[in-house]
């Protein structure tokens, strides 16, 4: 009983491009505070800020401290979490420490990393892997231990045993957990390093807001910060594609419409 | 116990009801049909022939494309009081935040014209009827799903409807249970003198249930036939289905089923010398 | 009682006791300024937070924390139920709010401190933003995955549109609602320590970052600390809360029907 649809949402398109129109217009009328600028303005100054290289510059900084702290959260969390899931031994000696460091909030080690590593990529780092381990690493456990224990038991009939059954039986089946916390973590992973690059950075897209925001030059500050949007857009579609292609086997990753 | 088979005033009259989904599809094509009071109507047919849509057209939760669906010869375009739909998928029409009072009464609550002893008293009675009355204070998800159908059922009871529409009640509990269950509607009609009127793809639910049984035909559907179940009242569950006029009703039915879509409406009615049937002062139309 | 003092707990508490002994060790040694001993910084925690300070930069912080994340939820809620009970509100507005929500809450902050300064005000309007989003979404899609069975219901009875809202796709939707509301507490969290570090004078974040600054060590992993105490509490608190409310959901999804 469903109606015919167009896949692509117009109305609601066009009633975004209706809202931008209209903040256009009465941003030039001067009826809006001089701090919001017109649309049009973000726009070229986001289009000459990707050309000239001062945002395009920036995004290489955020995206080189990103992928690194991202990649070592992973590592980190995947190791550990496999650990944690299949040894009760382990996650029950482990369980008080992550109860209570998974809630603090990771903005608060800011200043603890810079006391270790000064300001710089090295500080941002360490605070974006702090970040992104923890939803990881409890989808990992989540993963490993919700694994159907008739897989194990056919690798062990097949004589997998060991380290090997880690690898080919655990983890793979893992995989769809591991892949929803990594997206979650991902997501996070582009906040805080931009967060950080805003609170003590000097370098990255977060930095930029922050000098263009002292500068009083409002367009590409604006600009920036709708760049992060779009990043973030762009890097959780990648994500989900990738998903799709590789954990193509649960049900989640087949009904995908976002 | 007055016999459902007395005749008395038609309330509901379907005429010639169209159903057109949105897309164009034609679910119902022509169905034509009256239900009278205090009787037992069922109407079966093949998988898809649109039965849950005719019920829900029936009730006014759906508007019919063509045609009009009159109850007491007005025309009804609102979900009237006077019809409660039970859905077959109890789950999802219960409310789990509420108790199973909270769901009985909650029809009730909004019903300013009767005092708020008598309410209590009306979804009492009608938990006590489903036979609940120990698990009233229990939420759905705690009971089986034939006890959560009977609290569908005592929700839509107590809300004191004429006609009950009950859409496929039983095909999601087990064998047992439902006929538990099919005595149960036996038991609130008689009790109640509800108006009953059951879709259904059991063949054999419908004939033993019912006064009359109206056999649909495949998409996009139209009443194949109207049956007279002539079977003894009360029914009982071993010696009703082991009638022959039982065994003939059903087989009729399920060639019926079988065919294809035919012209016209027929009625049928079991031949004057079949034995262990007597139809008393009752003629044919 | 006894199971708190099982076998998988009592090795947990160990591993705890141990790490906190090696710090403990381990940083008496070391005699460095950046990684005090873990008695040091239990006295200075003591000092500090058992004093005005509290009052001082605590409070301020839980304030504007809870005065911004009411109004997310307020109005998260209300705008998200509207929407969801629209299908047509909800597709025309779609894209609008994917947009919004896309931007990072913290990348905000610059903007509310050229539109509103530095100030409670401020901080309470970065909150509620940031906030908002997990909460309004929730509250949409809850009141938009109402069974049909549950809606339908409802018009069988005569319920008039606005008691449907309030007796059937409300309730209906507060678990997914308070769902929203979890991960709306954490932003919350999140957001007045960012809003603190960059543009205030007091405040828990402010606190931590100005102790790093003036070297005063020991009071910053206090500091941090204490943050870790209120993220666990208030996650904690919540949590229960939410399982005392929506006791009817919890048994529901526990048990197999």
């Amino acid at each position: 009983m469903t109606k015919k649809r167009s896949p692509v949402n117009w109305t609601g398109f066009l009633f975004f491009l209706l809202c931008v129109g209209i903040v256009e217009v009465l941003a030039r009328l001067g009826w809006l505070t001089s701090y919001v600028p017109p649309p049009s303005a973000i726009f070229v100054a986001l289009w000459q800020g990707l050309i000239d290289g001062d945002i395009s510059s920036q995004i290489g900084n955020t995206l080189w401290v990103y992928v690194q702290g991202l990649a070592l959260a992973t590592v980190l969390a995947i190791a550990i979490g496999v650990l944690m899931g299949t040894y009760k031994p382990v996650y029950d000696a482990l369980k008080i420490i992550v109860e209570f460091l998974r809630p603090v909030p990771s903005v608060a080690m800011i200043p603890l990393a810079i006391l270790f590593f000064g300001l710089g990529t090295q500080m941002r780092m360490s605070v974006v892997t702090y970040a992104a381990f923890w939803p990881m690493l409890i989808s990992t456990i989540y993963g490993v231990r919700a694994i159907d224990p008739q897989a194990l038991d056919v690798a062990r009939n097949f004589g997998v045993a060991g380290a090997e059954v880690l690898w080919r039986v655990t983890l793979p089946s893992a995989l769809a957990s591991i892949a929803t916390g990594f997206r979650v973590s991902a997501t996070i992973a582009l906040v805080v390093t931009i967060t950080t690059e805003l609170i003590a950075g000097n370098s990255g897209i977060g930095y930029y807001i922050s000098q263009m925001e002292q500068a009083d030059r409002l367009p590409p500050m604006y600009a920036a910060i709708i760049l992060t949007g779009i990043l973030g857009y762009l890097l959780n579609s990648i994500y989900f594609a990738l998903e799709h292609r590789f954990v193509f086997w649960t049900p989640a990753a087949q009904e995908r419409v976002r | 116990m007055a016999s459902a088979l007395a005749p008395s005033e038609v309330i509901l009259n379907v005429q010639g009801v169209q159903k057109r989904y949105a897309d164009g599809t034609l679910a119902v094509q022509e169905i034509t049909l009256d239900v009278r009071a205090r009787e037992f109507v069922s109407i079966v047919g093949p998988s898809g022939c649109g039965k849950t849509t005719l019920l829900k057209t029936l009730c006014a939760l759906l508007a019919p494309t063509e045609g009009a669906v009159m109850l007491h010869g007005q025309r009804i375009v609102e979900p009237p009081p006077q019809m409660v739909l039970v859905f077959q998928d109890y789950a999802r029409s219960l409310f789990p935040w509420l108790s199973v009072y909270g769901n009985v009464m909650f029809p009730l609550r909004r019903r300013k014209d009767i005092a708020p002893a008598e309410k209590e008293q009306m979804a009492q009675r009608a938990i006590e009827a489903v036979g609940l009355t120990r698990f009233s204070k229990h939420y759905p998800w705690q009971l089986s799903g034939g006890m959560q159908q009977r609290v569908a059922i005592a929700r839509a009871v107590a809300f004191r409807p004429e006609i009950l529409l009950l859409d496929e009640p039983f095909a999601s509990v087990d064998a047992l249970t439902r006929a538990d269950l099919e005595d149960l509607t036996l038991q609130l009609r008689n009790e109640f003198g509800i108006t009953m009127l059951l879709v259904t793809h059991d063949i054999d639910e419908a004939v033993y249930l019912s006064d009359r049984v109206f056999v649909l035909s495949a998409p996009p559907s139209t009443v194949l036939e109207e049956i007279r179940i002539p079977l003894a009242q009360p029914r009982d569950q071993v010696r009703t289905r082991s009638e022959a006029g039982f065994l003939e009703l059903r087989n009729h039915i399920h060639g019926l089923i079988g065919k294809r879509k035919d012209d016209g409406m027929k009625t049928f009615s079991l031949p004057e010398s079949t034995p262990a049937l007597t139809l008393e002062g009752e003629t044919v139309p | 009682m006894n199971k708190v003092f099982n076998r998988g707990n009592a090795s947990a508490i160990l591993t705890v006791v141990v790490l906190l002994v090696l710090w403990e060790v381990i940083a008496r040694a070391l005699k460095s300024v950046y990684i005090p001993p873990i008695s040091t910084i239990a006295v200075t925690f003591v000092h500090e937070w058992f004093s005005p300070t509290f009052a001082q930069q605590a409070i301020p912080s839980l304030y504007r924390m809870v005065v911004g994340y009411f109004f997310a939820s307020v109005i998260g809620i209300t705008i998200g139920i509207i929407i969801g009970t629209f299908k047509r509100m909800y597709e025309l507005l779609d894209p609008v709010l994917q947009f919004l929500r896309a931007i990072p809450p913290t990348a905000i902050i610059p903007v509310g401190i050229l539109l509103i300064g530095i100030g409670d005000q401020m901080k309470m309007v970065v909150i509620a933003f940031g906030s908002m989003w997990p909460i309004l979404i929730n509250a949409a899609d809850g009141a938009r995955m109402v069974p049909a069975q549950r809606l339908d219901t409802a018009r069988i009875f005569g319920l008039t549109p606005f008691e449907t809202l309030w007796r059937v796709i409300i309730p209906s939707s507060t678990p997914m609602i308070a769902s929203g509301m979890r991960t709306g507490l954490s932003i919350a969290f999140i957001m007045i320590v960012v809003s603190e570090m960059i543009g205030s004078t007091d405040g828990l974040g402010y606190y931590i970052l100005s102790a790093q600054r003036t070297f005063a060590i020991p009071e910053m992993y206090g500091g941090i600390a204490l943050l870790a105490i209120l993220g666990y509490l208030l996650n904690t608190g919540f949590v229960w809360a939410e399982h005392r409310v929506l006791a009817w959901h919890y048994g529901q999804t526990a048990k197999p029907v």
